[in-house]
C-alpha cells in the first residue's frame, strides 16, 4: 500500500489487553499505532499533543472515565474517528460511548482480523451497529412524558425504519434490499443517526440529549 | 348514685317544675287581667239591665212585642234563649244632647250583634244570614253619629244572633264619649284580634318551613311531626280571626273542632320524637280516636254539633293533649337539661291554657275573658325554633368536626397505604432480586461454571494446546455475552433476541466462511419471555451453531424463523436452523448429550426441539415455541433471503 498508514490512539488500562489490540492493530499493513496510554491523564496528554485517524478507548480508567476522553477527543480532532473498546458491547457502554461522540464498538475480545477489518470498515465510511444498541435506540425514541424538544434533530420516518430492521437483526445488505435502496444509503442513515445523538457541544452532552428526550434519566 | 346529690336533684327538678308551672299560670292570669282591664272600662255609660224578645227579624221588633227582663253579661249558656235571634233594647234617658262624638263598645259578642240607635243602624259585625259572621274575639265599637242622641228618652236596641241558642253571649255594653271608648276598644281589638293574626300567621309561616325542611330531610320525622302540629294548631285557631267563615252552616265549626281534636294526636307524635321515646300504641290510639271523633264531628245533625263540640271534644282533646304534655314533664324531671325549664313551660303553658278554655267552653268560669289557647303557641314555638335551630348547629359543627377526622383518617390511611404499598415493592425487589440471584446462580454453574471446571482441566493437562485452552474460554466469554442478552427486555419479541445472536455470531461464521441466510418474517410476540427463557433459546442456537462451525464442514446456514401450527393445530413459532454440511446419521445424534440438553431446554420453555441430519445432507436443529393466538394472520414476510 503506497498511501501512509491510518494512525491510531490506543487507550487501555489493562496491559495485556492493551498489548493485544496493539499486536491486532500492527499486524494489519494499513494500521498503526501512533500512541498508546494506560490512564485517563496520559490519554489526555496524547490527545491534547498528538495527531490521530482514530481512537480506540476503553472507559474505566483506574483514575476516571474515557467518557471524558471520548469528549475531549471529539472536540480537539473532529475529524478522527471513535471506537469504544467494550467487553460486552453493552447498551450502557455502548450507548454513552456514542452520544459522547463515538461512532463504533470493539470487542476486546475480537480476534486480530476482525479488529483491523472493523476499523477499516469504519475508516472506509462505515457504520457499524448491533441490534441490542438499535433497539434501545428505538426505546428512547418513543414518546414519553417530556416530548422531545421541538429544537432537537428528530429521527426521521426512515431513519427509524432502518432503525428498526436493524434491531430485529437484518443486515445492512438485508435492510438495502427490503427497503430497495443501496447499502450505502443505509449506512448513511446510520451514520445520521449516530451524528443525531452526538452533540457538539460536548460539556453539555448529556444535558442536551436528555432534553431533546433522547436520553432517559438514569 | 351519691344519694345527696339524688335529693337535691330531684328536688332542683321539683322545683323547677313548679316554678315553670308557676309561671304559666302568672301568665294565663296577667293575660286574664290585660283582657278584663281592656273589657270593663272605668269610663262611660255601663248598661247592664236589658229587656229581650226574640226574633229572627232583621230590623228592630216593634215596641209591642213581649219583652223579658234580663241583666247584663247575659251568657245564653246559663239561660238559654228559645231561639239564636235576640234583640235587646235598652233605654237611655239624657238631660241634653253631647256635644261630643258618642260611641258604643261591645267588647264581647257571641258571636254576631247589630246596633241600633233610635231605630237609626249603626252598624254591625258582618253578615247575619249563613254564613253567619264569628265575633269569637272581636270587640265592637260603633260611632254614634251627631244628632243621634237626642235629649229625653233615647232607645239603643242590640240584635245579637248566634249558632246556638245556648251559646249566644252579650258582656256588657258600653256608651260613652268616643276619646274615652276608643283607645279602650283599639287596645282590645290588638290584644284579642291583631295579635292573634300575627300569632297565627307566624304558625303557618314555621309550618311551611318545617315542611320545606322535611321534605329536604325526609328521614328527620320529627319536623314533619312539629309541622303538622302547628298545621292543626292553625286550623283550629282560624275560627278566632276569620270573621266570615268560607262554609255554611256549622261546617267550619265541624272543621275547627276535628283540628282541635287531632292537636294531641299530632303533639304526641311531635313529643315522642323529640324526646325519642316513642310509644307506638299511645299513637294508633290517639290516631283511632281522632279519626273517629272527626267522623262523629261530620255526621252528627247540625243541632247536636254545638253540645257535642263544646263538651265531649273539648274534653276528649283535654284528656290526650294531658298525655304530650304529661310525657315532656316526665322526660325532662328523668333528664334534666339546661333548658329543661323553659321546656317545661312551654308544655305547661299548653296545659294551663287548655285547661282554662276547657273550663270556659263549658261554663265552669267565665265565658266573657274568651279563649287564651292560641296565646300559648308563640313561647312554645320559639323555643321549639330555638332548639332545632341548635340542633342544627350542633349538627353542623359536628359535620364539620367529623370532616376533619375524615380528612385526618384518610390523610392516616393514604400513609398506612403508602407505607404498606412500600413495604410490599420492597418485599417485590428482595423476591426479584432472590430469584434473579438464583437464577444467575443457575446460570452460572450451567454454563460459566462448567467452561471454568473444562477449562482448568485444561489447562491442568500438560497436553492441552493454547487453541484448545482460548477455544474454551472463547466459549465461556460467548456464554457471558449470552446471559447478558437474556436479561436485555426485548418485550416478548423473539427476533429482537435472536437478533442479538446475530450479531455474536455472524463474526464468527464469517471468519469460518460459512455464509448465514437470515429469513424471518413477522411473528406474533411471545408471553412471558423471562430472561431465562430467553436464555434457554439463545443458548440452543449458540449450540447449534458452535457444533456446526466445529463439525459441519458447511459453507451456508439459513436460520428461518415463521409461525407454525403443530400437528394439533395448535398455533406456534418454528425456528428452523439449516446447514448444508456434512451431516451425520440418527446414531451419532442419538449418541451426543447435544439432543438431550436442547430437548430438556425445549420442555422448559413448553415446546418442542429436535435435531435431524442425514449423512451428506446437511444437519437441521429447529425449536417450536406454542404461542397465544391472537393475530389471526401473522405470517407476513417482512424479509427476503440475503
Amino acid at each position: 500500500m503506497g498511501t501512509e498508514p491510518h494512525r491510531i490512539l490506543l487507550l487501555e488500562d489493562e496491559p495485556s489487553t492493551l498489548e493485544r489490540l496493539r499486536r491486532a492493530v500492527e499486524d494489519h499493513p494499513a494500521l498503526s499505532v501512533c500512541g498508546q496510554a494506560m490512564s485517563c491523564r496520559e490519554g489526555e496528554a496524547l490527545i491534547r499533543s498528538g495527531e490521530y485517524d482514530v481512537l480506540l478507548s476503553d472507559l474505566g480508567f483506574p483514575d476516571g472515565n474515557g467518557i471524558h476522553l471520548i469528549r475531549l477527543s471529539r472536540q480537539l480532532h473532529p475529524q478522527a474517528e471513535i471506537m469504544v473498546i467494550t467487553v460486552f458491547a453493552d447498551e450502557r457502554h455502548v450507548l454513552t460511548a456514542i452520544e459522547a461522540g463515538a461512532s463504533g464498538y470493539l470487542l476486546k475480545d475480537g480476534d486480530s482480523s476482525y479488529i483491523g477489518e472493523s476499523i477499516l470498515q469504519l475508516l472506509a465510511g462505515g457504520s457499524p451497529i448491533s441490534a441490542s444498541i438499535a433497539r434501545h435506540l428505538l426505546q428512547r425514541l418513543k414518546p414519553k412524558a417530556p416530548q422531545p424538544n421541538p429544537d432537537a434533530p428528530p429521527m426521521t420516518p426512515r431513519e427509524q425504519q432502518v432503525l428498526e430492521l436493524v434491531a430485529k437483526g437484518f443486515s445492512y445488505a438485508e435492510i438495502a434490499t427490503t427497503l430497495n435502496i443501496s447499502v450505502n444509503t443505509v449506512t448513511s442513515h446510520i451514520k445520521q443517526i449516530y451524528r443525531k445523538l452526538s452533540v457538539n457541544s460536548r460539556g453539555e452532552a448529556v444535558f442536551e440529549a436528555s432534553q431533546m428526550g433522547l436520553i432517559r434519566p438514569l | 348514685m351519691d344519694l345527696r346529690e339524688y335529693s337535691w336533684n330531684t328536688l332542683n327538678i321539683f322545683f323547677i317544675s313548679l316554678l315553670s308551672l308557676a309561671l304559666s299560670i302568672l301568665l294565663l292570669w296577667a293575660l286574664i287581667l290585660v283582657d278584663q282591664h281592656l273589657t270593663w272600662l272605668d269610663d262611660g255609660l255601663e248598661l247592664n239591665q236589658t229587656e229581650f224578645t226574640e226574633s229572627d227579624a232583621a230590623t228592630p221588633p216593634p215596641p209591642n212585642s213581649t219583652w223579658y227582663y234580663r241583666e247584663i253579661p247575659d251568657d245564653w249558656k246559663d239561660q238559654p234563649h228559645n231561639g239564636n235571634s235576640i234583640w235587646y233594647r235598652f233605654r237611655l234617658y239624657v238631660a241634653s244632647p253631647p256635644r261630643q262624638l258618642w260611641g258604643i263598645y261591645l267588647p264581647v259578642i257571641q258571636q254576631n250583634a247589630s246596633v241600633w240607635l233610635n231605630g237609626e243602624l249603626l252598624g254591625d259585625g258582618g253578615s247575619f244570614t249563613d254564613p253567619l259572621a264569628r265575633n269569637w274575639n272581636r270587640p265592637l265599637y260603633f260611632s254614634i253619629p251627631r244628632g243621634l242622641i237626642r235629649a229625653g228618652e233615647n232607645l239603643l236596641q242590640v240584635r245579637v244572633k248566634s249558632t246556638g241558642n245556648n251559646n249566644g253571649l252579650i258582656a256588657p255594653v258600653f256608651l260613652a264619649p268616643a276619646e274615652s271608648l276608643y283607645p279602650g276598644y283599639r287596645m282590645k281589638y290588638f290584644f284579642r284580634y291583631t295579635l292573634l293574626q300575627f300569632i297565627i300567621l307566624s304558625l303557618v309561616f314555621s309550618a311551611l318551613l318545617l315542611f320545606t325542611l322535611f321534605s329536604l330531610r325526609p328521614a328527620d320525622r320529627l319536623y314533619a311531626w312539629f309541622a303538622f302540629t302547628l298545621t292543626v294548631f292553625v286550623l283550629y285557631s282560624l275560627k278566632f280571626i276569620i270573621i266570615e267563615p268560607p262554609l255554611g252552616g256549622l261546617a267550619w265549626d265541624r272543621l275547627n273542632y276535628s283540628a282541635l281534636i287531632w292537636l294531641p294526636y299530632c303533639s304526641t307524635g311531635f313529643i315522642q320524637r323529640f324526646i325519642g321515646q316513642i310509644n307506638r300504641n299511645i299513637e294508633l290510639l290517639f290516631l283511632l280516636l281522632s279519626t273517629l271523633v272527626t267522623l262523629i264531628l261530620l255526621m252528627i245533625p247540625e243541632s247536636w254539633v254545638p253540645r257535642f263540640t263544646a263538651s265531649f271534644v273539648t274534653s276528649l282533646a283535654l284528656i290526650m293533649g294531658g298525655y304530650p304534655i304529661y310525657r315532656l314533664i316526665h322526660y325532662l324531671v328523668a333528664n334534666p337539661r339546661r333548658d329543661t325549664f323553659l321546656l317545661m313551660t312551654g308544655g305547661f303553658l299548653l296545659g294551663v291554657f287548655g285547661i282554662h278554655d276547657w273550663l270556659a267552653v263549658n261554663g265552669f268560669i267565665s265565658r266573657i275573658q274568651g279563649l287564651f289557647l292560641p296565646y300559648s303557641s308563640p313561647p312554645g314555638l320559639i323555643l321549639f325554633a330555638y332548639i332545632l335551630m341548635r340542633r342544627f348547629v350542633q349538627a353542623s359543627n359536628e359535620s364539620e368536626r367529623l370532616n376533619r377526622t375524615l380528612q385526618q383518617e384518610i390523610e392516616r390511611k393514604h400513609r398506612e397505604l403508602e407505607d404498606s404499598f412500600e413495604q410490599m415493592r420492597e418485599l417485590e425487589r428482595r423476591n426479584a432480586i432472590t430469584e434473579e440471584r438464583s437464577r444467575l446462580m443457575r446460570d452460572m454453574h450451567d454454563g460459566m461454571g462448567g467452561h471454568l471446571v473444562s477449562l482448568l482441566s485444561r489447562v491442568e493437562d500438560e497436553r492441552s494446546s493454547s487453541t484448545d485452552i482460548a477455544r474454551e474460554l472463547r466459549s465461556a466469554l460467548d456464554d457471558l455475552r449470552l446471559m447478558i442478552d437474556s436479561m436485555e427486555d426485548v418485550e416478548g419479541d423473539l427476533l429482537s433476541l435472536l437478533a442479538m445472536l446475530r450479531d455474536r455470531i455472524e463474526p464468527r461464521l464469517k471468519s469460518t466462511g460459512i455464509r448465514l441466510v437470515w429469513k424471518t418474517r413477522n411473528i406474533p410476540p411471545l408471553e412471558n419471555l423471562s430472561p431465562e427463557k430467553a436464555l434457554h433459546i439463545l443458548r440452543i442456537f449458540q449450540e447449534a451453531f458452535t457444533n456446526m462451525i466445529k463439525h459441519s464442514k458447511a459453507c451456508r446456514v439459513t436460520m428461518d424463523v415463521r409461525t407454525h401450527n403443530n400437528e394439533k393445530g395448535q398455533c406456534g413459532i418454528l425456528i428452523d436452523c439449516r446447514d448444508d454440511g456434512q451431516g451425520f446419521t440418527a446414531d451419532e445424534v442419538r449418541s451426543g448429550r447435544g439432543l438431550i440438553n436442547i430437548q430438556r431446554r425445549a420442555a422448559l420453555l413448553g415446546g418442542v426441539a429436535g435435531i435431524d441430519g442425514h449423512p451428506g445432507r446437511g444437519c437441521r436443529v429447529w425449536l417450536w415455541l406454542p404461542v397465544a393466538r391472537k393475530d389471526p394472520d401473522p405470517c407476513i414476510e417482512t424479509a427476503k433471503d440475503s
